[in-house]
């Protein structure tokens, strides 16, 4: 299946890549740079230590907020999907949270928390942990009754029907969660690195000021490479993790 | 069947939460340590001074002032330069107590000051301004054609000291500002790339991007509000009067103030300095870049005729403000109920100037 | 001596009583098929039994023990649907209910394996469930009640969802099965054929609230054959239990 879409991937690639060099070309590079133009700035960017500073700043604080969200959200979610108390007390704040945008309350954590980590770590938990809550929250919910009841015919005490069952069910969507959650996390990070001009959300400020395009569209590239590449990894560790539901998916 | 030669799912789930509970574990080491390296490396007080997120030709000597004047003063360390994006929240966080200093705007902190803030204006960040306002001749010419032609500019926010120049500038031509469409968009880039695209008629911009631009079409100025104003202050130094309580606290501002002065200073008198400045501290790639013949006219509209860096800072008086504030109770941007000399203080600046002699 | 006793079950849901005040009494090695009409309560009889939905009164003994409303101890419950973890082998499977117990992973892995050859499914130990047919998870299902080495064995119309053919291959090799090692068995069935030709006893439940209509010792000799359905007084017996079912449904 891979074999079959690679070359339809490459080829839409290709047609994208063209098209975006006829119109930079008919635009101009202060509009639309085009690939060509895009290509040089990537190439002087990443010769640019600072900018690698920046990926790393952004990156390890991010990744601080995004497994906090993890470690509480994941937890939490399954409880909220088991316990109908935890729910009742819980799922009204992570409805009314989860529309929270990153840009709406940047400003408001600026002032409470300043612009140091506490800050990055809290804007990125606060966006990505709710996602990750009610994402598990429904896997959990959704875990088959009938299994659990296959579990308790057998004998399985509370901690076994957990361990076995439960657990295992939500393996995958768990996966899911951290997945979708990193880029909710990524996207968080950099907004609120824009509101204060610092580490990778400082250079696409930077960036934006330059009249060409260019040097823009390379960071917004190599964004979207980091996301994906990301990604791409979890989705394999999730496939070796849990085989039997990447090949229930595939077929 | 390859994936029957899986990780054990458990054994998978072991090492994830190890590496978590020391990503995380790591994570809150660190945040309640703070960041060690960069507390270490200070010696002295590490004043907290929020300025714009982005640093034009004229707010270079600013930014040298902060980040390698000041260090240099005894008992002061490299400041917590915190660059802001939206202007407005630069002063609301000095008021909050989250700053010691704003680079603020002039319009956010005289607002602050009318709706009861204790705000204290204790320097400039430079004089005057160095935007311009800027449109494409092939389509418009002049304020009058746009207003006519029910035409659009792009401010940075409504409200700010550019947005007020230009109704200023509309009421002085007997223009009524209401027939022009005043929008908002945040950075100077893509306000230029509007105009570009045509989305707008005109739109403010640094003198030196407006050099840039005319090398891309027939971009030419329409407004320079040091015309139209003699001296249109923008950017000012402020704290809280409650902040300047403690003598320490009174002596840092001197201390700041010193630095600003003297990179004011040197930036009139050697070029080759204030270049070398631009080089390390300005944020666009292609300003920073600037060769002498881009940057050389920039530093003389900047030193001669906008008179940027005043030696002294002679311009920041009471009287000098008070000319501005028609301006802004016509634009309704200020009810005009300001008793400027409470809020204008001069006496650190004075401290500076004479410690610097 | 192993025996089942149960006494004056009663169960009602939502006010509706689904049984009223049943009893029964199985037999060491006794076969016993429970028939009667989709949705009678022969089903719900079967898990109060299983320990998996409380009655309302009454009481269930195995072998002289109360285990009433308890599930586990000595019961192997086969579902209709096979309900096998998906998360786990063939061979995890089937070793589930000694994990619960907590029986090391070499013998249960040893116990488990001699149970999937037993149910003709040797060389397909590490196959997922979804890569399985229908018919051969329910031998996986089967294995697995089987490797408790329950007293008493449950089976909610195990081949109820299953094609005709797989269906009469899967009867004879429980047969087979439970021939080798006998044991109590309670096989809820709607299938008439179905029951005479596995069990020596089927008690003939009425539609809802169920109670027994009618008591038949199938009267055939074991090992039972495929021509025995061709049998006068098989298809006499047949006719007996469907006329008796039809008459209670427009009653």
């Amino acid at each position: 299946m891979i074999g079959r879409s690679l070359p339809v991937n490459i080829l839409g690639i290709v047609l994208l890549l063209g098209l975006w060099q006829l119109a930079g070309q008919h635009l101009g590079d202060a509009l639309l740079a085009t690939p060509v133009q895009a290509a040089g700035a990537l190439g002087t960017i990443l010769v640019d230590p600072a900018f690698w500073a920046a990926l790393w700043r952004m990156m390890w604080m991010m990744m601080i907020g995004y497994v906090l969200a993890l470690v509480v959200g994941v937890p939490l979610g399954i409880a909220m999907g088991r316990n109908a108390v935890v729910n009742a007390i819980v799922k009204p704040w992570a409805a009314m949270c989860i529309v929270i945008s990153a840009a709406a309350i940047v400003p408001l954590f600026i002032i409470l928390m300043g612009r140091g980590l506490v800050f990055s770590t809290a804007i990125v938990f606060v966006v990505t942990v709710w996602y990750v809550v009610v994402s598990v929250t429904e896997a959990a919910r959704a875990v088959s009754l009938r299994l659990v009841n296959v579990a308790r015919s057998f004998g399985a005490s509370d901690v076994q029907r957990f361990r076995y069952v439960i657990l295992p069910a939500l393996h995958p969507y768990v996966m899911i969660a951290a997945r979708v959650g990193f880029v909710h996390a990524l996207r968080a990070m950099v907004t609120a690195e824009m509101f204060i001009s610092a580490g990778y959300g400082g250079l696409l400020n930077d960036a934006g000021l330059d009249l060409s395009t260019a040097p823009l569209f390379a960071l917004i590239v190599i964004l979207m490479v980091v996301s994906v590449s990301a990604t791409a990894l979890m989705r394999w560790v999730a496939h070796r993790a849990a085989p039997w539901y990447a090949s229930r998916t595939r077929e | 069947m390859s994936h029957f030669d899986h990780v054990s799912r458990r054994g998978f789930l072991r090492a994830g939460a190890g590496a978590g509970l020391a990503a995380g574990l790591g994570g809150l080491g660190v945040i309640t340590l703070g960041p060690v390296p960069g507390a270490l490396a200070q010696t002295g007080r590490v004043l907290k001074v929020n300025t714009l997120a982005s640093a034009a030709a004229i707010n270079v000597p600013m930014q040298a002032a902060l980040r390698s004047l000041l260090p240099q003063i005894p008992g002061y360390g490299e400041p917590e330069v915190r660059p802001t994006k939206k202007i407005p929240q630069i002063a609301q966080e000095v008021i909050a107590g989250a700053a010691d200093f704003g680079d603020a705007d002039v319009a956010s902190t005289l607002a602050a000051a009318e709706a009861g803030a204790d705000v204290k204006i204790i320097g400039l960040s430079y004089n005057n301004t160095s935007q311009v306002v800027v449109s494409n001749a092939d389509k418009v010419k002049s304020l009058e054609q746009i207003a006519e032609q029910g035409g659009t500019i792009a401010v940075n926010s409504i409200g700010d000291f550019m947005y007020v120049m230009l109704v200023g500038a509309l009421i002085k031509r007997k223009i009524d500002p209401k027939k022009i469409n005043f929008i908002e968009m945040g950075s100077s880039g893509d306000r230029a790339r509007a105009l570009i695209a045509g989305r707008v008629d005109a739109v403010p911009m640094h003198v030196e991007q407006a050099a840039e631009l005319a090398t891309r079409g027939n971009y030419q100025i329409l407004v320079k509000p040091w015309q139209e104003f003699g001296n249109w202050f923008s950017a000012i130094v402020m704290t809280t009067a409650k902040w300047l309580e403690p003598d320490e606290n009174k002596a840092a501002a001197v201390a700041l103030l010193k630095a600003v002065l003297t990179s004011f200073r040197k930036t009139n008198s050697d070029y080759a300095w204030y270049k070398q400045q631009v080089a390390t501290y300005a944020s666009s790639k292609e300003l920073k870049a600037a060769d002498d013949a881009v940057l050389k006219p920039v530093w003389e509209t900047l030193t001669k005729d906008i008179k940027a860096f005043p030696n002294d800072m002679q311009t920041m008086t009471a009287d000098e403000f008070a000319k501005m504030i028609p301006v802004y109770k016509e634009a309704g941007a200020l009810t005009g109920t300001l008793k400027l000399e409470n809020i204008i203080d001069r006496t650190y600046v004075d401290r500076a100037v004479k410690e610097l002699a | 001596m192993a025996h089942l006793s149960v006494k004056n079950v009663s169960k009602a849901f939502g006010g509706a009583p689904v049984l009223v005040d049943q009893s029964l009494e199985v037999e060491e090695g006794e076969f016993v098929a429970l028939l009667g009409p989709s949705g009678c309560g022969k089903s719900t009889l079967l898990q109060i039994i299983n320990g998996l939905v409380p009655a309302d009164s009454g009481t269930i003994l195995l072998d002289g023990k109360d285990i009433t409303g308890k599930t586990g101890t000595g019961r192997g419950m086969v579902f209709q649907g096979a309900d096998l973890f998906p998360w786990r082998t063939a061979l995890e499977n089937v070793a589930f209910g000694l994990e619960v117990m907590g029986v090391g992973k070499a013998e249960r892995l040893e116990q488990a394996r001699h149970y999937l050859h037993l149910v003709g499914l040797g060389g397909f130990e590490h196959a997922w469930p979804h890569q399985l047919s229908g018919g051969m998870q329910q031998r996986v299902g089967i294995a697995r009640a089987f490797c408790i080495r329950p007293s008493l064995l449950l089976m909610d119309e195990p081949f109820g969802a299953l094609d005709v053919q797989t269906r009469d291959i899967l009867q004879d090799e429980l047969v087979r099965i439970w021939e080798a090692e006998r044991k109590m068995v309670l096989f809820v069935t709607h299938g008439i054929e179905e029951a005479l030709y596995l069990a020596d006893r089927i008690l003939v439940f009425s539609k809802r609230p169920a109670h027994v209509l009618r008591e038949i010792v199938v009267p055939f000799a074991r090992p039972r054959q495929e021509s025995m359905k061709l049998d006068p007084a098989f298809l006499d017996l047949r006719r007996e239990i469907s006329d008796l079912l039809r008459h209670d449904i427009h009653a």
